[in-house]
């Protein structure tokens, strides 16, 4: 994950100090998570702006409801269950199958880093991963990046999900051999 | 979606962990066991490579992809600030309390006191199945049988026997009137019966019956309290 995005052990007093109110405090927490959460959010909604608008939404509600965090979970797991909430309560509302995710045509800006060769690789294993990950179903998506990118604990996950630690393991591992179908498949294609 | 159950046979269940493993979240217990398992294992040390570079992927992926408008961050402090200040400050404290009231009844739902609950309720119950069990001693039965006494000193009787009676009629007669034998014979061969609970005028029938057994009985009296 991210190094900007990296969560620590001042989380909880961050969400307390928003939880008496204060906007910075807040405006911190937010950016923090925006683009996180919008990202964990279109792996189960398709529309952008469906997905901003869940964004919003989860936000305010961790703005009116930091007080009731119960200190029982990571921060993060608190927020994301918020938003995993309110995007399926979207979908609901929307009454739209969630079948693409819009993860395409953002994948061609090069590695600041990057030999110009490294980045045009990157570049296109990053395309290859997109349009693998595209292919799969919204359950298999999300929990791919819940353990690859915010490396939240199975036990996390399990509550987040409202699962049994052993489908959040069995999701995993089969969520990963749908994915290494699907990048075999998409790199015959269009191979690197 | 039509994931089995469970993980296909054949795979270590150390496998099952790998992600974590990856991800550095498995406990010191788990991590300890994975990394055994890791050091004979080629099938699961490949499973992990693939997984480290699914992980890197992923994060470069992620990366790039962008995140919401700024127009979202602008609408979201703008309804943040509209909400009044005091207001929120307020419900803020409101909060605090009413959560520290929430935690502390929480923390009685919360069963951490039930095990030693249920072993003072399990030892109290094995001590008092164990003390009715046992056998009263014989003092408490001598006690309880005087505090019966008590009431019935009223009805015990002093007998005098004739002299031609046998200690088999004596006996006899003593078991018939359901009493007991508590003392004699005396010098004089009177003899002191205790007899079970009964009132004046039962007392008087016995002796008046007692008086006119004259072929065993020579006389028969209630000893007043």
């Amino acid at each position: 994950m991210d190094a900007t995005y990296q969560s620590d052990g001042s989380e909880p007093d961050l969400l307390a100090t928003v939880a008496m109110g204060d906007q910075s405090a807040f405006e911190r927490l937010y950016h923090s998570y925006e683009k996180r959460l919008y990202q964990y959010v279109s792996t189960l909604v398709s529309d952008a702006a469906l997905a901003e608008e869940v964004v919003g939404d989860t936000m305010l509600a961790v703005w009116r409801g930091a007080g009731t965090f119960a200190h029982t979970s990571r921060v993060s797991t608190w927020i994301f269950g918020i938003a995993r909430h309110k995007a399926l309560d979207a979908i609901r509302r929307s009454g739209r199958r969630q079948r693409e995710v819009d993860l395409e045509g953002t994948g061609e800006l090069p590695h600041p880093h990057d030999h110009p060769d490294a980045g045009v690789l990157r570049n296109q294993v990053t395309r290859l991963t997109q349009r693998a990950l595209a292919c799969l179903t919204p359950e298999h998506r999300e929990i791919l990046r819940l353990v690859f990118y915010e490396e939240l604990p199975y036990e996390e996950i399990s509550v987040l999900l409202g699962i049994p630690t052993n489908t959040v393991k069995t999701r995993v591992y089969y969520a990963k051999q749908r994915l290494k179908e699907q990048l075999e498949r998409v790199g015959q294609k269009e191979p690197i | 979606m039509t994931d089995p159950e469970n993980i296909a046979d054949g795979v270590h269940p150390e496998a099952a962990l790998l992600p974590w493993y990856a991800n550095g979240t498995l406990r010191d217990d788990e991590r300890g066991q994975v990394a055994r398992h890791l050091e004979s294992c080629e099938d699961c040390r490949h499973e992990l490579n693939e997984l480290a570079q699914l992980k890197g992927n992923l994060n470069a992926m992620y990366q790039q992809v962008p995140g919401p408008s700024a127009r979202l961050a602008r609408s979201v402090m703008a309804r943040v600030a509209a909400e009044p200040r005091t207001r929120q400050n307020q419900k803020g404290r409101d909060t605090s309390w009413l959560s520290d009231l929430d935690q502390w009844c929480r923390s009685l739902l919360i069963p951490q006191w039930v095990p030693t609950l249920a072993i003072v309720l399990l030892v109290t119950q094995m001590v008092l199945l164990l003390w009715v069990g046992l056998p009263l001693p014989e003092r408490d039965e001598v006690s309880s049988r005087s505090i019966g006494m008590e009431t019935t000193q009223a009805m015990q009787i002093v007998l005098a026997f004739q002299p031609s009676a046998t200690e088999e009629q004596i006996r006899s007669l003593v078991s018939g009137l359901h009493g007991r034998l508590v003392d004699g014979p005396t010098p004089a061969g009177l003899y002191t019966i205790r007899l079970p609970r009964q009132d004046a005028a039962a007392a008087d029938q016995l002796l008046a019956q007692l008086n006119t057994r004259h072929d065993l009985v020579r006389s028969a009296e209630l000893i007043k309290p």
